[in-house]
């Protein structure tokens, strides 16, 4: 009997302890049994019992404790549960509205996610070098050279022994090198760097050992570290690399060691990798000139000092340097963060672009939450009968927001997949050049940003109907019917939701059009030059050609020989290609011009062979080209471009007037000519004043060689690289087009203005589906009186008139709240402009027309149904 | 979590009996004069509360004796504190001290 009660009571036992709390009560009723062995077994029986009864107690207890622990938690989830289900069934009966609000928020979040990713990736991650707050850039600043322009190695050697500020200062300058020990010649990016390079950033060789100072002396032995990608690529990732042998034309270098795959030179991030490290004092420049400016200054702040003190005491280490230098007066220092400097106009970009898609994503939860809105009020009557039936308002709130972040988690899931598909994209094309690219990634923090964006933007829209619905009465709701039910009210935050919507539309399309408009002009620019049909060459002469004579020798075999190849038209060459990122600046005094040793006048600079302008397609507008006549035995000629002549003879003649290059005694020069002015730094710079120079009389080492065709490139490429490997296969070479130059050119700016037009048109379609949502909605609730007007014997058109005049007044009171935020948040994209202003009123007006005529339209539509709905049907259906 | 109310006299039996090293329920029991359906669900109740701990007997033990192996009671530091303070109180009361009359 006891047992048999036993057994029965430990059913409510929890059933974590059931199988202790039976054991613990056959000990107990043992121990009674062993006392009991003397009585009676009718006492025994009895005893047994009574004491068994008293588990009973003991369950119950032990049930009820486990209860008051656990009971909130386990009808919490069961309600979570229920919600989830139910949000699940309805989203499932109304599968147009689920299908639409989750491609809007999947289009938001994936758009956001995406440009997030990249933003933190190349903006807001720390540079990767240890203590990267730390990391500066070090400029020698002038008028004439202004932001953060190279210093001379005198200048750098001054700096460095005078200023505490740092506890490493070091220069680099870009350098490339010509390896000639492999099959091919190849030319290998590289860098020049001070002693200590890498020990200031923090970054340690995977093999062997970084550059030291006593590397950098005169006269140390030649040593060099190569990159991670270079040790794979040419050494078969060899780890006996070390101590082994680099050969150029001119020197021989020994590998002291490997950087990891991680490290990069800092400035590698916006250019070429770079593959090779040497030593300064290996580049054979004049490490202690103060006339050349060629070393990108990096420096660490010493521990404890910030940017304003090493400021202030580089300025007054410049002051002092310009009483003792003549060449240094005007000369200021520039002091900024390592990180600001390497993202720098990209950042601004990103950051611009990021607010952007914050805009189309805000658009995109406007409009679901008015879905949501209507969705809401069709539901009115559930809502009442729920209600009747004794929900709460919180129960059916968080109904509601429970339903909102079902929907936003699906839409989040959706557009992480956009954001993946996203980021691939732009990492394969990264069409502008972006820096640290590579680094972009979908990873779990961005993962974590997309999941809360969604939960957050759920709760947001779901929040404002949830908080409607629980004040509508229910009662109300259910006697009057479905249609009347939560309309009026719930009309007017529609339409408000519809003006913001349309507003930030406005303002996207504005932004964008701003875009457009500057670069549809920086296309139209013209480059000065024809760039159709034209290749580029490349070519870099070595050491074997130490004369002008002799590199004039070569080129002019080179040029000879692809002129008479069938399909060139001409050929020439030059030290500098405009648009190819090539620009060379000199120094100059004009004969009669008074000379200020501050302010020395300059231009830039480039030599040209004779018929490189009429290849090129730029007009001598006086005096004549350069022939072959003008060696090294005439007299020294020179042109210059129309803006040198405006700048400096302004109203003369500037045929024969008279220039010299030359620091110290003038050596003269006569201009023979002027040519045509040419974009060469970009398309949105205006030209600057430039000399060209023949080639005898100045030496070309570096040239591009321009050959226009008749349109056969690839016939002209392929005799180009024959000839070129007839006269000497040991020059590495590289082809292009010019317009591949006037592309390149553009391509950040086109590339923006994709992605901000892109944007600007998923809002455009956003804000066209939201007043067409609305419009439709409102007049499905408005069915009856419409029906009622129409049979009272208004006009069709009348009705349609009517419905479209309110849609089209929040309209217009959206646009213009847009065009006036438009208006005041311009500014942020002026510095992007080119030749727009950020208040052009042909920009804001097609982009309030556009806008305008999509709502219109959207409100047209519906607006003809209702003055075509049959009245009768109308009201039948109450 | 079970809230913390004063100790009754009941629990106050038990518990000190388990204090005095009657630490088997029946022997609580015979002690107390308590029926076993007061004595296990205010073990149950203290054990909740952290003002007894449990243990099991040692199997070899029981083993020996033939018998299941038994569960063993123990106050906790916090459980005797409890104890003398509701010990006191109740004898305040016994003693009908003015003091324990204005209690709550």
């Amino acid at each position: 009997m006891s047992r048999w009660l036993l057994k029965l009571w430990a059913r409510w036992v929890p059933l974590v302890q059931r199988d202790r709390w039976v054991e613990e009560w056959q000990a107990e009723l043992a121990a009674l049994e062993s006392r009991d062995s003397k009585r009676s077994p009718l006492q025994r029986f009895w005893t047994t019992t009574r004491f068994s009864w008293g588990a009973r107690a003991h369950a119950f207890e032990l049930a009820r404790l486990s209860a008051s622990e656990s009971l909130p938690v386990m009808m919490m989830m069961t309600t979570m549960m229920r919600d989830l289900r139910f949000a699940v069934r309805s989203f499932r009966r109304t599968p147009g509205f689920t299908v639409v609000a989750i491609a809007t928020l999947a289009l938001g979040i994936g758009a956001s996610t995406t440009m997030f990713s990249v933003l933190d990736a190349v903006v807001l991650r720390p540079l990767p070098y240890s203590a990267p707050d730390e990391l500066v850039m070090v400029g020698s600043t002038s008028q004439r050279f202004p932001g953060l322009a190279p210093a001379s190695p005198a200048d750098f050697n001054d700096w460095r022994e005078q200023s505490a500020s740092f506890s490493h200062l070091i220069a680099t300058e870009g350098w490339t090198l010509d390896l000639t020990d492999a099959d091919r010649p190849t030319r290998i990016s590289s860098a020049a760097v001070s002693g200590g390079f890498f020990e200031m950033l923090g970054a340690v060789p995977m093999l062997g050992r970084g550059i030291t100072p006593e590397d950098d002396t005169e006269g140390a032995e030649p040593v060099v570290v190569i990159s991670h990608g270079l040790w794979e690529r040419r050494y078969g990732s060899d780890p006996g690399v070390v101590e082994s042998r680099i050969t150029t034309a001119d020197q021989t270098f020994t590998v002291v060691g490997v950087m990891p795959e991680t490290f990069e030179h800092p400035e590698a991030m916006w250019s070429d990798d770079v593959d090779i490290y040497m030593p300064t004092s290996q580049t054979g420049s004049d490490m202690t000139t103060r006339n050349g400016r060629f070393l990108q200054v990096m420096g660490r702040l010493s521990p404890g000092t910030s940017l304003f003190q090493a400021r202030q005491e580089m300025s007054a280490i410049a002051s002092a340097l310009a009483e003792q230098y003549p060449q240094n007066i005007g000369r200021e220092t520039l002091i900024e963060p390592l990180q600001s400097e390497t993202i720098g106009d990209v950042g601004r970009a990103l950051t611009l672009l990021t607010s952007a898609v914050g805009l189309l994503l805000l658009i995109a939860c406007v409009n679901v939450a008015n879905l949501f809105m209507a969705r809401a009020s069709d539901r009115a009557r559930e809502i009442a009968v729920r209600t009747a039936l004794g929900a709460g308002r919180a129960r059916i709130r968080a109904q509601m927001l429970t339903e909102g972040v079902v929907l936003s988690l699906v839409g989040g899931f959706a557009g992480i997949g956009l954001a993946y598909l996203g980021v691939s994209v732009f990492r394969a094309v990264n069409p502008a050049g972006i820096p640290r690219v590579e680094a972009v990634s979908v990873d779990a923090r961005i993962l974590a940003f997309a999941v809360l964006l969604s939960v957050a933007t759920g709760i947001a829209f779901a929040t404002a109907p949830a908080l409607r619905l629980g004040r509508s009465g229910a009662l109300a709701a259910l006697r009057s019917g479905v249609r009347a039910g939560g309309a009026i009210g719930g009309q007017r935050f529609r339409n408000t939701l519809v003006a913001v919507e349309l507003g930030l539309a406005v303002e996207l399309m504005i932004g964008a059009g701003l875009f457009v408009n500057s670069f549809l002009r920086l296309q139209s620019v013209d480059p000065g030059f024809d760039a159709e049909d034209a290749v580029t060459m490349a070519i870099t002469l070595n050491s074997r050609y130490e004369s002008a004579e002799q590199q004039v020798v070569f080129f002019e075999q080179l040029l000879d020989g692809v002129s008479a190849q069938r399909g060139v038209v001409s050929a020439a060459y030059t030290s500098a290609l405009p648009l190819a990122g090539e620009s060379y600046l000199t120094g100059l005094n004009i004969e009669g011009r008074e000379v200020d040793p501050a302010n020395r006048d300059i231009a830039e600079y480039s030599t040209t062979s004779p018929g490189f302008f009429s290849t090129m397609g730029m007009d001598v507008v006086g005096g004549r080209d350069f022939t072959r006549t003008d060696d090294a035995s005439a007299e020294g000629v020179l042109l210059v471009n129309e803006a040198f002549a405006l700048r400096y003879w302004p109203g003369e003649d500037p045929l024969g007037k008279r220039i010299s290059l030359s620091r110290r005694e003038p050596v003269w020069q006569t201009v023979i000519g002027v040519v045509e002015d040419v974009s060469r730094r970009g398309l949105d710079e205006p030209a600057a004043p430039e000399i060209y120079r023949s080639p005898p009389q100045s030496g070309i080492e570096n040239a591009q060689i321009v050959v226009r065709t008749d349109g056969d490139m690839a016939g002209a490429v392929a005799h180009l690289r024959r000839i070129v490997g007839e006269l000497d296969p040991t020059l590495p070479i590289e082809f292009g087009t010019l317009e591949g130059y006037v592309a390149r050119s553009v391509n950040q700016s086109q590339f923006y203005t994709q992605l901000f037009s892109a944007f600007a048109l998923m809002a455009l379609v956003l804000a066209g589906v939201g007043v067409y949502g609305t419009m439709s909605y409102t007049v499905g609730q408005r069915t009856r009186e419409l029906g009622i007007r129409l049979a009272l014997g208004a006009e069709a058109a009348q009705v349609t008139g009517m419905v479209a005049r309110q849609g089209l007044a929040v309209a217009a009171v959206g646009l213009a709240g847009g065009l006036i935020a438009a208006t005041a948040g311009a500014r942020i994209v002026e510095s992007f402009l080119f030749d727009v202003g950020v208040r052009d009123p042909v920009t804001y007006l097609a982009g309030v027309l556009v806008l305008a005529l999509v709502a219109m339209a959207a409100c047209w539509i519906p607006a003809r149904r209702a003055g075509r709905s049959d009245p009768v049907r109308a009201l039948r259906m109450e | 979590m079970p809230r913390k109310r004063a100790l009754g006299a009941a629990t106050v039996a038990i518990l000190k009996s388990i204090m005095e090293g009657h630490r088997f329920g029946l022997d609580m029991m015979e002690v107390t004069g308590l029926p076993s359906g007061t004595v296990y669900p205010t073990l149950a109740r203290m054990e909740a509360r952290s003002y007894v701990e449990s243990e099991w007997e040692d199997p070899a033990s029981a083993k020996a004796d033939g018998r299941p192996r038994r569960r063993y009671y123990r106050v906790t530091p916090e459980g005797a504190r409890a104890v003398s303070e509701a010990l006191s109180r109740l004898g305040a009361l016994a003693s009908g001290t003015p003091h324990a009359v204005e209690l709550p």
